[in-house]
């Protein structure tokens, strides 16, 4: 089984070629990624602004810090212009990019493991019309507010006691919704690696959690 | 191949709650601006981790040691404490004193002995640190004279 990805991030690590083919990879991108690497700062812009949101939610579901977030997402992209020329394509410009995301995130929570954790208190407000949401908690409840919340803080909490490795690839399938064969491309090993860390993380996470589900 | 067990569900359903959590609206706009900007400034910003100083690198690793901060910290508040007091010491230890001798006239023949002079040069201390001005007055020149308590027959 090969090894996970590197503490390190390296371009040559980023261009590694899995064998299977990407399943993110908008038509007009490789032009961009081509167009930035000649050094149009507009076309890198587009590309910042393609990804940003799935990198930072990435990152911050990992850190459970916003401000932690926000500057280990900003330094993703300057280190992803930095490295641009190196790209070669052999992966999709998501998965190199997502690659250098997770290798900064990893080795920044293990350099700060006494961490405070500041999740984000902003729920969306449809996040209790939610249907699955609203099933798991009783409609009986007068302050379901307060128990969204509660819900939320013991979801981090739980998170957070997972391993780097095994929070990654809970948040890039069942909170990001990545299929395995991309978290495979992104971690640098194979599916079957991928299912069986997320079998445990699963286990873990049902175990902590258990008061919160029927 | 592991099968995923129908029980995971409900945690999936749970986990979807991540979702929502959503920074402000005014991030993204301006997450955008402020990396666009770090990248086209003459002076790029490099790697923070391999641009900081060395007192930004020790207090890093201070950081994530806050045992170690502590100790440290206590360290410094013990030399302080323990520096002042012996500055404190050093200056209330009293010095040497110089011997002052002075000479002791006779008294005038006309004045009541109320004192009994002492002829000899009588060596005494100087009860003070201070340095007397000069020309304020001159010590040597005072009058030293002994009480003499005793009852004399005139």
């Amino acid at each position: 089984m090969p090894k996970p990805a590197p503490d390190q991030p390296t371009a040559d690590t980023a261009n590694k070629n899995v064998g299977t083919p990407d399943t993110e990879c908008p038509a007009d991108e490789p032009a961009l990624v081509r167009r930035a690497q000649a050094g149009e700062l507009d076309a890198f812009e587009e590309l910042v602004r393609r990804y940003q949101e799935r990198i930072y939610a990435t990152i911050y579901h990992m850190t459970a810090n916003h401000e932690d977030a926000a500057d280990l997402a900003q330094e993703t992209f300057i280190k992803a212009f930095e490295a641009l020329k190196t790209f070669k394509g052999q992966s999709s410009f998501f998965t190199w990019l997502y690659r250098i995301a997770i290798n900064k995130t990893i080795n920044f929570l293990k350099q700060h493991r006494h961490r405070i954790q500041m999740s984000l208190n902003d729920l969306d407000f449809s996040a209790e019309h939610d249907p699955d949401i609203v099933a798991l908690i009783s409609e009986k409840t007068p302050r379901r507010e307060v128990n969204l919340v509660e819900l939320q803080q013991r979801l981090n909490e739980a998170l957070q006691k997972l391993s780097e490795t095994h929070r990654l690839v809970v948040v890039l399938h069942d909170v990001q919704g990545l299929p395995h064969e991309e978290i495979a491309r992104i971690m640098d090993c194979n599916v079957g690696t991928v299912r069986s860390r997320l079998f445990y993380a699963r286990q873990q996470l049902q175990a902590l959690l258990s008061d919160y589900l029927k | 191949m592991i099968n995923e067990p129908d029980n995971f569900e409900q945690l999936r359903k749970l986990l979807a709650l991540k979702r929502y959590e959503q920074p402000p609206p005014t991030f993204f706009p301006q997450f955008t601006r402020e990396v666009m900007h770090r990248i086209s400034t003459p002076v790029r910003a490099t790697d923070s981790v391999g641009d900081r100083t060395w007192i930004e690198r020790l207090w890093q690793y201070l950081e994530i040691r806050p045992w170690l901060a502590g100790a440290v910290g206590a360290a410094a508040c013990a030399a302080l404490i323990a520096w002042i007091i012996y500055a404190q010491h050093v200056e209330w230890a009293p010095p040497t004193l110089p011997v002052v001798t002075q000479h002791v006239p006779e008294p005038s023949p006309e004045a009541p002995a109320l004192v009994q002079s002492d002829k000899s040069a009588t060596p005494m201390l100087a009860t003070s640190t201070n340095p007397v001005p000069p020309g304020l007055f001159d010590p040597f020149g005072l009058r030293i004279e002994r009480v003499n308590l005793s009852i004399s027959n005139r």
